[in-house]
């Protein structure tokens, strides 16, 4: 044996002591998680006006934490100076039950902090944290809507947890539950435990299963993923997903043999259980004796619904299983050429109440252009509102995109339920990303200054049966890649993502599993499937279809060959010039590449379906792609676009990162036999017509008839 | 420990003095300078006065209940202070009940302070409130907020008692330290032009030998016409440099060979791409082709929060590429990181002949096509909705004809249709008047009005002001206006019987958009032609006159402007483009070849004014008066030349000052001719009949048109001929 060999042999045996000193069981540690009003959703200042009023914030309690006394909440506030300290107060209450009363005094007008401990003993799993106040600025004759009247809750206000992590209940039946965990905070991150050397089955098994995990984690919270090849790599704050054969990872084969014994795994094989070191961390190992059976187990757990044998800590598949080729029934989430009605967009019914009721927001992406066709897009309400209202002044007002568009009166003094609005949406001001809102202006009928009579009982709902009505043609603003932001479209177009397929290079990189991993998660969020997952994957040149929408990964030194109209590209044989093809097609720039760069490319393939191309010359490009897809912030930045370049000089920090749009080019539009006539009638050149036709009368007319003329001469 | 530190000093000593020699005789070559470390980034502090947050006068905020919000940015490049502060200075009505009044201050939507009005402040009272620093972001708002009241008893809310007045001495102070700069070609043109920096004048040194090439010099012009676009109406004031103003603590661009430019060579140091030989390298050492063209972006070296732009190639071909791909949108896009090499660059197609944005074309545009948004104003105290409808400066509305603006607006429900309406104002007069008279509130809404054709001109402003009413307001019954609105959408249309002709020579167009030297807005058929050994001044007009045609204009394409020397400027374009000639009589040889066109010679010491036939005077010339002139180009009469021309430096530059600083370039007045003195220009005309043409260029794409009496002939013949072919076939 040489001594290099020997070497080796020490190196190997202190990583895999290593190894099993990690799997050791370690006591569990306390931790904490600071959890802000903005991680809340609350974005800005809570202004409290008026006599009375409240805010209540909802908040969860994970279900792996055993949360100690020691858990506080921060409040930071300001008040006005003018209120009356003995007749003034704000009250800090959860799940209803007051915490906190703090007088409203001259001592604490300017930024105030108090601490109050969180009562542990009456958290549940889905919390109520309130802010009230009652605030006067006399004792006599007062005004209810007096500016002086208010309280602020600064943003920096927070709830801080101190936990103990518990063990989570592990049972397939509640998968993805502990990895994905409904009542968690921020994003779950994911470490997917892959083959020194992946096939395309083990790669479309770690897509599907990333994709479910996606869609369980949904828009409101990440999913990060990162890619190892063994245990050790993982991060405390990481759940593991091992796929594979267990002869390919010594891992898996002591999952397998600790957990399932002498199982089968010719048709694959799911385990589900948790860190031996990270407690409330979960591990899912999808396996089988094949990388065949691997996928069919992938496919296993991903399946809607949910198989009856998934159940306790393993599930074989069952012999003669297969994924269901079931259509999704599902609409999906954005406005593209249907009516779309709240529950088909996953707006539920709300309801709002008093005076200065908050906005009901409504983020309302629309994927198509209305302007070109004429298209018309109504917002047909149902809503109701309470008695007791002032008719003169109360009112459902709706933005679009910060622009008043419609007023609704609500002007019968008994309240109203059930009525029914049809508001036209201005298309010249719709967005690819809308935000409507919705605001009651609800007026109690017996305010006045000096009456002793204010009582605010008011409220206003709208219902979920409301819904998106389109009229006439819309035109499709593919491609772009600007219309993945928040939608995925036209990707997401079934939430099973059956008209989708990914290709990767052929032998990838970490970096660009990683990034595969990074866009199946996205468009994991921005869809929930019904039906089996039915994505097609292939690796290499081969088995690319012409009929589905593609994602392509690739290093375009050895491009994967996805036809369609490219702007960017490699010179073949040059491998260090970047080309782009401008507007004419033999013009191009070329210049050369310094792997500066990663970039984002859409076109059209066969006129229906589109090609996303994710392209890096480097590693650090692929994890830029990946952190594009996974980062909200930065994802939110993408704009409309053909072409995207992501610059990496300073890709960790979110708010530097460039982003830019090279071409925005539409889709040649299939056109109707009138569109097409009216479009040819109006591309006539009348002038020309008209002039043909005086030259004609000329010739065929006057000229003959001054030859006959002459000839009678 | 003596002995160390004696030799220390005596280093110390010998160093500076060595330095200082050098420096007394010139001899420390800038090329030869070691980098030193980047000076520390320091910073400043930005004034906004009420003037330049929109309200010059101050504000008066009326009512019971209403507020003033002011947007301000915070410039990319900025670590703002916490020392930063709202600096009010109010006073308000006396007759104010103090415990019923306040005024509230808040930025972002925190209120920073309350402020009771009693009697101790209603005469001017002066507040700095500071401003917590992590409260700003990008876009920020300050916003002025009142309640006031005069008696607890019944109270007219439009009371004349009802008042606080925001001074215009407020303002706001923000204190700050400039952020090291981070060089990234793919965020251009940050950092030499911050998109958040709506207040500052933007700085950029040209850093230029005394001697380019033409092809160098155009690569010059096109950089100076992109960076000018792309400031567009934030103000920027290029300057002039040489070597030594590598030094200078500001964004700077060098343009040029490694031979051409020294300035090049002294960078060396900072770039990503090699030197060697006086030709850029690639990584293996080996020249790059000279058709290759270079762009860095490097740190300042003696300014940490400023950069230096590199335009170049190892040859001017290079360089000229290097600018092309520059401006060329959107392909500029390619561009990343610290340096790129281009090795092939074909000009995309060039900008449609006047597709102006934001203009009016032809007959009419809707305001989304003019880039208009859709607005909305709220409360009793409605703030009015500007718009500018901007004509194409070559369009004439014949006499009698009139322009029709039609309105496409919507209203909330539970308005005082008696009092309630919306007027219109066309640049500060009133044109109509429209009831909102439907209790139940309209959408989308349309009432048009007709205006005179000579109301019109190439920027004319409307506004839109909503008089909003709650229903059945009155006296005691006051309750809230928070519901109440007024939305003017971008659907609304304006309607020009326009022709497209224009009269030329005419100065006055210039700051009509740059007409008519942007008729296509890349800058395509002009072309500046500068002297054959132009001096400092010379560059320095050319600068400011380029980058001015640049802020007036926008290609969504590249940008095609040629610059050439007088010696060197080709016959075609000579006769195919417009010309911008710059320098002094004798400098410029072109001038020779026109000057018997030119209506003010200069010969020596003494100005012969020509007029209509013959000389009007000749008088003692004034050296340092700039001189202005455009004529019809004698070499195609369809084109015009425009000379920048002067006797002496201060002349020049008193022409290079109408062009860089605004009051002066606005106020430049129609005429053919302009003399720039030390308070400005002043314009004449002095054209003989038939001097001035209509242009109605053959390039018009605008589709097939012709005159209306045209189309009615063809309507007659057509008919005609229609009944003719009748008669002929059956009537016999």
């Amino acid at each position: 044996m040489t001594l290099h060999n020997r070497l080796w042999q020490t190196l190997t045996s202190m990583v895999v002591l290593l190894g099993v000193l990690l799997w050791i069981p370690q006591a569990a540690q306390a931790a904490n998680e600071t959890v802000t009003l903005e991680d809340l959703r609350v974005i800005d200042v809570i202004t409290l006006p008026t006599v009375r009023s409240a805010r209540d914030i909802a908040f969860t309690r994970p279900k792996t934490w055993q949360v100690s006394g020691s858990s506080y909440i921060y409040v930071e506030f300001q008040h006005s100076h003018q209120l009356l300290p003995n007749r003034s107060y704000l009250q800090i209450a959860v799940n209803n039950r007051t915490v906190k009363q703090i007088p409203l005094t001259k001592e604490n007008a300017e930024r105030t902090v108090v601490q109050v401990p969180l009562p542990v003993a009456i958290l549940k799993e889905q919390n109520t944290l309130s802010f009230r106040v009652e605030q006067h600025y006399t004792d006599k004759c007062e005004d209810p809507l007096d500016l002086s009247l208010w309280t602020q809750i600064h943003p920096e206000s927070k709830i801080v947890f101190e936990y103990t992590p518990t063990l989570p209940k592990v049972d397939l039946a509640d998968f993805p539950y502990p990895i994905i965990d409904p009542l968690g905070y921020g994003s779950t991150n994911v470490r997917y435990i892959l083959p020194d050397v992946p096939t395309q089955n083990e790669l479309h098994a770690a897509a599907l299963v990333n994709v479910y995990l996606g869609q369980a984690s949904g828009a409101g919270k990440g999913l990060v993923t990162d890619v190892g090849r063994a245990y050790y790599q993982s991060k405390e704050n990481e759940h593991l997903v091992y796929i594979g054969t267990p002869d390919k990872n010594p891992d898996i084969d002591r999952l397998v043999k600790a957990h399932a014994g002498n199982q089968s795994l010719s048709n694959g094989l799911v385990i589900l259980t948790t860190h031996p070191q990270f407690k409330n961390r979960g591990i899912l190992v999808v396996t089988g004796n094949s990388d065949e059976a691997v996928l069919k187990a992938a496919r296993f757990v991903s399946a809607h619904p949910k198989e009856s044998v998934m159940h306790g800590p393993v599930a074989g598949v069952p012999g003669g299983w297969n994924a269901k080729k079931a259509h999704s029934n599902k609409a999906p989430r954005f406005i593209e050429k249907d009516t779309r009605t709240f529950v088909q967009l996953e707006i539920p019914t709300q309801e709002v109440h008093k005076i200065y009721a908050p906005p009901i927001v409504y983020r309302v992406p629309v994927v198509t252009d209305f302007k070109p066709r004429n298209g018309k897009l109504f917002l047909e309400l149902d809503y109701s509102y309470s008695p007791k209202l002032n008719p003169l002044f109360s009112s459902l007002e709706l933005r679009l995109n910060d622009i008043s568009i419609a007023n609704i009166p609500l002007m019968d003094e008994s309240g109203e339920t059930n009525q029914h609005a049809k508001v036209p949406v201005p298309t010249d001001i719709l967005k690819t990303n809308n935000e409507i809102v919705a605001q009651f202006h609800l007026m109690p009928d017996k305010y006045g200054r000096c009456k002793n009579n204010y009582e605010d009982n008011a409220w206003g709902r709208i219902m979920d049966t409301s819904k998106f009505r389109v009229e006439g043609g819309v035109e499709s603003l593919l491609p772009s890649v600007g219309l993945l932001n928040r939608t995925g479209y036209p990707y997401s177009k079934t939430d099973n993502l059956s008209d989708t397929h990914f290709v990767i290079a052929d032998e990838p990189t970490q970096a660009m599993i990683k990034a595969l991993l990074g866009v199946t998660s996205r468009l994991g969020r921005v869809t929930n499937a019904d039906t089996d997952l039915q994505f097609g994957f292939s690796m290499g040149k081969d088995g690319i279809p012409g009929n589905k929408n593609i994602v392509a990964i690739q290093n375009p030194k050895a491009p994967l060959d996805v036809k369609g109209a490219y702007r960017l590209d490699w010179m073949p044989g040059a491998t260090a010039i970047r080309r782009l093809v401008l507007a004419d097609k033999p013009k191009t720039i070329q210049v050369f590449d310094n792997g500066d760069g990663a970039y984002l490319e859409q076109f059209m393939l066969g006129g229906e379906n589109v090609v996303t191309v994710l392209s890096a010359t480097t590693e650090k490009g692929f994890a830029a792609i990946d952190s594009l897809f996974e980062n909200d912030k930065l994802f939110d930045k993408l704009q409309m676009g053909a072409v995207k370049q992501i610059s990496l000089l300073d890709v960790r920090d979110v708010n530097d990162v460039n982003i830019e749009p090279f071409h925005a080019e539409r889709a040649p539009e299939k056109r109707g036999l009138w569109d097409t006539l009216m479009s040819w009638l109006r591309n006539i050149p009348w002038a020309w017509v008209f002039g043909g036709l005086l030259l004609l009368f000329a010739v065929l007319i006057l000229l003959p008839l001054a030859l006959n003329r002459i000839r009678q001469r | 420990m003596m002995h160390t530190r004696y030799n220390h000093i005596l280093r110390q000593g010998l160093a500076s003095a060595v330095i200082a020699l050098l420096l007394l005789t010139g001899l420390l070559p800038l090329a030869s300078m070691p980098v030193q470390q980047a000076y520390a980034a320091t910073g400043g502090q930005l004034v906004l006065g009420m003037d330049k947050l929109g309200d010059a006068n101050g504000y008066m905020l009326e009512t019971v209940r209403t507020e003033r919000r002011y947007p301000f940015t915070r410039p990319k490049g900025w670590a703002v202070k916490g020392s930063s502060r709202v600096h009010v200075v109010f006073q308000h009505s006396p007759a104010l009940l103090p415990e019923r009044s306040s005024l509230n201050i808040l930025v972002n939507n925190r209120i920073l302070k309350t402020i009771q009005l009693g009697k101790d402040n209603a005469v001017p009272t002066t507040m700095d409130i500071p401003i917590p620093a992590k409260l700003l972001k990008d876009h920020n708002e300050l916003t002025f907020q009142v309640d006031q009241h005069y008696t607890y008893d019944c109270e007219d809310p439009f009371s004349k008692e009802l008042w606080t007045t925001v001074l215009p001495e407020s303002k706001i102070v923000l204190d700050y330290d400039f952020i090291e700069a981070k060089p990234d070609l793919a965020a251009l043109p940050y950092p030499l032009l911050d998109p958040l920096n709506n207040y500052e004048t933007a700085q950029i040194g040209y850093i230029i030998p005394a001697t380019l090439s033409d092809q160098s010099l155009e690569a010059l012009a096109v950089t100076a016409l992109f960076m000018g676009q792309q400031a567009s109406w934030r103000p920027m004031m290029p300057f002039y440099g040489d070597v030594a103003d590598l030094r200078q603590s500001e964004n700077l661009i060098v343009v040029g060979t490694p031979a051409e430019n020294p300035a090049i060579g002294a960078l060396e140091n900072e770039f990503e791409l090699s030197i060697s030989g006086g030709k850029f390298t690639d990584a293996n050492g080996t020249p790059l082709p000279d058709d290759y063209g270079v762009i860095q972006l490097v740190k300042n070296p003696y300014s940490a929060s400023n950069v230096v732009l590199v335009i170049s190639g190892n040859s001017p071909a290079g360089v000229n590429k290097a600018a092309r791909l520059l401006a060329q949108k959107p392909a500029n896009k390619i561009l990343v990181g610290k340096s790129t090499v281009i090795k092939e660059f074909n000009q995309d197609e060039p900008h449609p002949f006047r597709a102006w944005d934001g203009y009016v074309q032809y007959t009419g545009s809707t305001f989304s096509e003019l880039g208009l948004p859709t607005m909305t104003s709220r409360g009793i105290t409605a703030l009015p909705l500007y718009y500018t409808l901007k004509m194409m400066p070559d369009l004439f509305v014949p006499g009698k004809r009139k322009a029709k603006l039609k309105t496409v607006f919507s209203y909330s429900s539970q308005l005082d249709p008696g009092q309630s309406k919306i007027e219109v104002l066309l640049d500060g007069k009133a044109i109509k008047s429209v009831p909102l008279d439907d209790v139940k509130g309209k959408s989308l809404a349309e009432f048009s009005v007709e205006i005179p054709a000579e109301d019109m001109h190439t920027y004319n402003q409307v506004q839109y002001r909503f008089r909003l009413y709650p229903e059945k307001f009155d006296i005691c019954r006051f309750v809230t206006d928070e519901h109440i609105w007024g939305t003017v959408h971008n659907t609304s249309h304006i309607e020009i019987p326009a022709e497209i002709k224009t009269a030329l020579p005419d100065l006055g167009l210039l700051n009509d958009g740059g007409f008519p030297f942007s008729v296509y807005q890349d800058f395509a058929q002009v072309a500046v032609v500068m002297p054959d050994e132009p001096l400092s001044q010379d560059y320095d007009l050319f600068l400011q006159a380029v980058t001015r045609l640049g802020r007036e204009s926008n290609s969504k394409r590249g940008i095609r402007i040629g610059a050439y020397h007088a010696k060197t400027l080709p016959d075609g374009v000579r006769n195919g483009n417009n010309l911008i000639v710059i320098g002094a009589w004798g400098k410029n040889g072109l001038l020779e070849k026109f000057q018997s066109k030119l209506k003010l010679l200069i010969n020596g010491k003494l100005a012969e004014l020509k007029g209509v036939k013959e000389r009007i005077a000749e008088i003692h010339y004034t050296p340092e008066q700039g001189i202005m002139e455009e004529l019809i180009s004698p070499w195609n009469e369809k084109r015009v030349v425009l000379l920048l021309s002067g006797e002496s430096e201060t002349a020049l530059k008193r022409v290079s000052q109408l062009f860089k600083w605004d009051d002066w370039f606005y106020g430049l007045q129609p005429g053919n001719l302009a003399v720039v003195n030390a308070d400005g220009s002043k314009s004449l005309i002095l054209l003989e009949h038939g001097e001035a043409k209509f242009f109605f260029s053959p390039d018009l794409r605008e589709g097939f048109s012709l005159p209306a009496w045209v189309w009615i002939m063809l309507s007659f013949f057509t008919v005609v001929g229609l009944f003719s072919i009748l008669r002929f076939l059956f009537g016999r």
